[in-house]
């Protein structure tokens, strides 16, 4: 399996997680804009939730989101919203933390938009 | 705005909950008392609350009066069907920092509940047995966090009470550990007790603080 394989997985265990545990509507999957990917984007109940997906292979220390992808992900969500006529909406970030074969761990508000 | 009732309130607070009681899951909460005090243990709680015995007017600890958190406690303890807390003490807490000291407390609270679905107030990197959603302000969003800050406010502040009684210069029956000016200046009078964490009290012995 390649990394983008291995990375669909993570994505597909977080989606179940999101619709299942917290009924979310999955509203986007690997939205991409030059310079950012956001994994998934979803609405839980009135707030849309943007959703960095990470796969611990090695049941490793906790990962953190570093300042540069933050970024990204922040002008990625900007232009989401923009282009869906959502900037009115309460939005915010989350993080979900895979361990296979069933460790989900999901933070939410991991970190906030930077303009 | 018209004020929440507590019936609106409750529901609310069951966001997190619902949708994984109706896959069948057991939704246990975790939360800490006592990372600010300068003295005293810190100590984790984690209950699971079956979703038919819920318990009325379960809030916050912060935001429920003394009084009222007795009673809640009670009746909380008398329906869970799991509840357990872990304390970490003062000695632990300057060997191994307040935010790890908290995390191994909140997992020792949590071990026996393998297989639920943890709600945790904000700490994550957490090693639990199941799954595990974390919230910013999950003591004001979560019945079931709400439920594990009133055991552990609870059962934190009645062994502050005692302690009390062991060391009566602190005020610690008043002040729970907490640096209040009365504490404060009992301190750099009488300097510290066994129960004081010397990580936190540096600043304060040094002189000026």
């Amino acid at each position: 399996m390649n990394t983008r394989e291995v990375g669909r997985i993570g994505e597909q265990l977080a989606e179940k997680y999101l619709v299942e545990r917290r009924h979310a509507r999955i509203l986007a999957r690997n939205f991409t804009v030059r310079g950012g990917e956001i994994d998934l984007i979803a609405e839980i109940g009135e707030v849309i939730v943007f959703v960095e997906v990470k796969l611990r292979t090695h049941g490793g220390a906790h990962e953190a989101i570093g300042y540069t992808k933050q970024k990204r992900l922040s002008r990625a969500a900007l232009v989401y919203l923009q282009r869906h006529h959502l900037l009115e909406r309460t939005s915010r970030f989350d993080a979900i933390l895979i361990q296979p074969p069933d460790g989900v761990e999901h933070i939410e508000r991991a970190f906030d938009f930077i303009p | 705005m018209p004020r929440e009732t507590d019936r609106q309130r409750l529901e609310r607070m069951l966001d997190y909950e619902r949708p994984l009681w109706a896959q069948g899951l057991h939704v246990a909460g975790i939360d800490e008392v006592g990372r600010g005090p300068l003295a005293g243990p810190v100590v984790a709680a984690c209950v699971i609350v079956p979703e038919d015995s819920l318990v009325p007017g379960v809030n916050d600890s912060k935001k429920v009066a003394e009084k009222k958190r007795e009673r809640l406690f009670e009746q909380l303890t008398a329906v869970a069907s799991y509840a357990r807390t872990g304390w970490r003490w003062p000695r632990d807490i300057d060997r191994v920092n307040i935010l790890n000291a908290t995390k191994s407390a909140m997992e020792e609270a949590a071990a026996d509940a393998a297989g639920a679905h943890f709600l945790v107030d904000a700490v994550t990197g957490l090693r639990l047995p199941g799954e595990t959603t974390a919230i910013i302000h999950g003591d004001a969003l979560s019945y079931m966090i709400a439920a594990a800050s009133i055991v552990a406010k609870v059962m934190r502040d009645r062994y502050m009470i005692e302690l009390d009684a062991q060391y009566p210069e602190y005020g610690f029956a008043r002040n729970k550990g907490y640096g209040t000016a009365e504490h404060i200046a009992a301190l750099k009078k009488y300097g510290p007790c066994p129960e004081h964490r010397r990580s936190f009290i540096r600043g304060i012995l040094d002189g000026d603080a």
